[in-house]
């Protein structure tokens, strides 16, 4: 029988994005798991709705990365 | 080039019967004919007294075969209904004819007669005339203002401005009560010239116009022309219809048109409006750049234009503030800041090279290369993760069963994604409900 599940396609540009998006959902960083089916080293197929939440995280990701002399987060 | 390529997507994205009553409009005729690449042109010339449509095979006898500029020519006229596609009888060949009343009106306006468009002045003198530095000066305020109102300066705007910047999709409001924000395209819009500007504003106000019970081609009629007319003339309201009148209301607004009263009989067409459809000639150069770039970041910016700063500081970690120049620097928070509202990498280099000071000009690359690239590099950056809605189909019995509805999904080009050897694939949902029906056709059969 085949099995269809509603979600959404994520495509990473690398594999190191993938990696830190498989450890924001063992950890459970969102607050739940959210990766349905791990499809190959450039796409996962994830829940609805946590698009934005991704794209946050990535953000600050990078910002803990980077560094400015401006800097106002620490 | 840019805004006169938008018109034409616009006029593009116009259905037929639309284009045909516009093309009935002597100066929208002009105005589309002008707005068209000089090869566009060409051929318009070369069919325009030609009264049998043209096979489709003498057409492309006109340039070497594989000639891409050729293809693109010929179908945007197609596209612009322009050129119109018939089936010449002898022989059953495809060939092409101008539209009847584009070809009609050009003819008039090349060779004289026809009916005047719109007199100047024939209302008698004004008592209240107004000369060109006046409209030039009120013009430039008008706009300045509403500038300045959309970066969040303090100037206080009537409701009715802000509902037009509403439909012009640049504001934005969530409630009658919260006051309106700027969306992405309004930051999108900050950054252009000016006469992308108003192009800008004025497609996206006539998006909206029909849902407002406004009668769009009588806009488009206007508008063109309007841009035909001569600056510090006056010209009369008589004859203008409902939504003309309306539209006219709302461009004085925006210090395109000038009234000293809503109620006055005479309107002045200002510079933003005259020349909009001449093309690339029409470019205004006269503003001198006033911002340098240096390749450590730190911009420097010779204006004391608030609107020029506050624009600046959508993108620029502003610094110091002096009489007659501003020093900021462009920072990785800045930019992404900026990338965050939905302003573009390109759109900022854009605007800092329009706006460059002329030492700058004189240099093989007006902006040091290190800070192009690396505003770009900030931007891929946020690009890493593409989100799609999607739909896994996964657990199929056999390759076979996977194979035909694989082939199936292909077909109707929805297939995102898919894996042979774990028989897993990702449909776009729309055509979700045509593969299940699909399916179970298969499976019954």
């Amino acid at each position: 029988m085949v099995q269809v599940t509603k979600g959404v396609l994520l495509k990473c540009s690398d594999t190191a994005i993938k990696e830190f998006i498989r450890y924001l959902d063992e950890k459970q960083l969102l607050g739940k798991r959210f990766i349905i089916k791990d499809l190959d080293d450039h796409h996962l197929f994830i829940s609805e709705g946590v698009a934005n939440h991704l794209q946050g995280q990535l953000d600050d990701l990078m910002l803990r990365n980077s560094y400015s002399e401006f800097s106002t987060t620490d | 080039m840019a805004t006169s390529c938008d018109l034409l997507t616009y006029l593009q994205s116009l259905p037929s019967a639309v284009l045909t009553r516009l093309y009935q409009h002597p100066p929208s005729c002009l105005a589309v004919y002008r707005s068209l690449s000089e090869l566009g042109q060409l051929y318009i010339m070369r069919v325009l007294f030609i009264e049998r449509p043209l096979p489709l095979a003498d057409i492309n006898s006109w340039a070497l075969p594989g000639n891409n500029l050729h293809a693109e020519t010929l179908s945007l006229l197609n596209k612009l209904h322009i050129f119109e596609p018939v089936l010449i009888r002898t022989g059953q060949q495809q060939g092409y004819q101008l539209n009847q009343s584009y070809q009609t009106n050009l003819r008039i306006l090349i060779c004289g007669g026809g009916q005047l468009w719109a007199v100047p002045g024939h209302r008698g003198d004004d008592k209240h005339s107004r000369d060109i530095p006046y409209l030039n000066d009120y013009a430039d305020k008008k706009w300045e203002n509403i500038l300045n109102f959309m970066v969040g300066g303090s100037e206080k705007l009537d409701s009715e401005i802000v509902q037009v910047l509403q439909y012009a999709g640049l504001m934005s409001q969530a409630s009658s009560r919260h006051p309106s924000f700027i969306t992405t395209l309004g930051f999108q819009f900050l950054l252009m010239d000016t006469q992308s500007q108003i192009w800008q504003f004025i497609l996206q106000y006539l998006n909206t116009a029909q849902d407002r019970g406004m009668d769009l081609i009588d806009c488009l009629k206007f508008i063109f022309q309007l841009s035909f007319s001569t600056l510090g003339k006056d010209y009369s309201t008589k004859g203008l219809t409902e939504s003309q009148l309306t539209f006219m209301y709302h461009l004085c607004q925006f210090g395109l048109v000038y009234q000293r009263k809503s109620s006055s009989k005479r309107y002045y067409p200002t510079k933003l409006v005259i020349q909009l459809t001449a093309g690339q000639q029409s470019r205004n150069t006269s503003q001198a750049g006033f911002i340098i770039v240096e390749t450590n970041y730190r911009v420097i910016a010779y204006t004391d234009s608030k609107l020029h700063i506050a624009t600046l500081a959508l993108f620029c970690q502003m610094q110091y503030r002096f009489p007659n120049v501003a020093v900021g620097t462009i920072t990785r928070e800045s930019i992404q800041q900026a990338l965050v509202h939905g302003i573009k990498a390109d759109q900022i280099i854009s605007f800092l090279t329009q706006h460059a000071h002329h030492n700058m000009l004189s240099k093989a690359h007006i902006l040091p290369p290190t800070v192009t690239d690396q505003i770009k590099l900030w931007e891929i950056e946020r690009n890493r993760l593409s989100f799609q809605e999607g739909i896994l189909y996964s657990e199929f019995l056999s390759v076979t069963d996977y194979e035909k509805v694989k082939k199936y999904a292909e077909d109707l080009g929805v297939l995102l994604w898919s894996n042979r050897q774990r028989r897993l694939m990702v449909i776009h949902p729309d055509r979700h409900d045509e593969i299940r029906h699909f399916w179970k056709r298969q499976k019954s059969s």
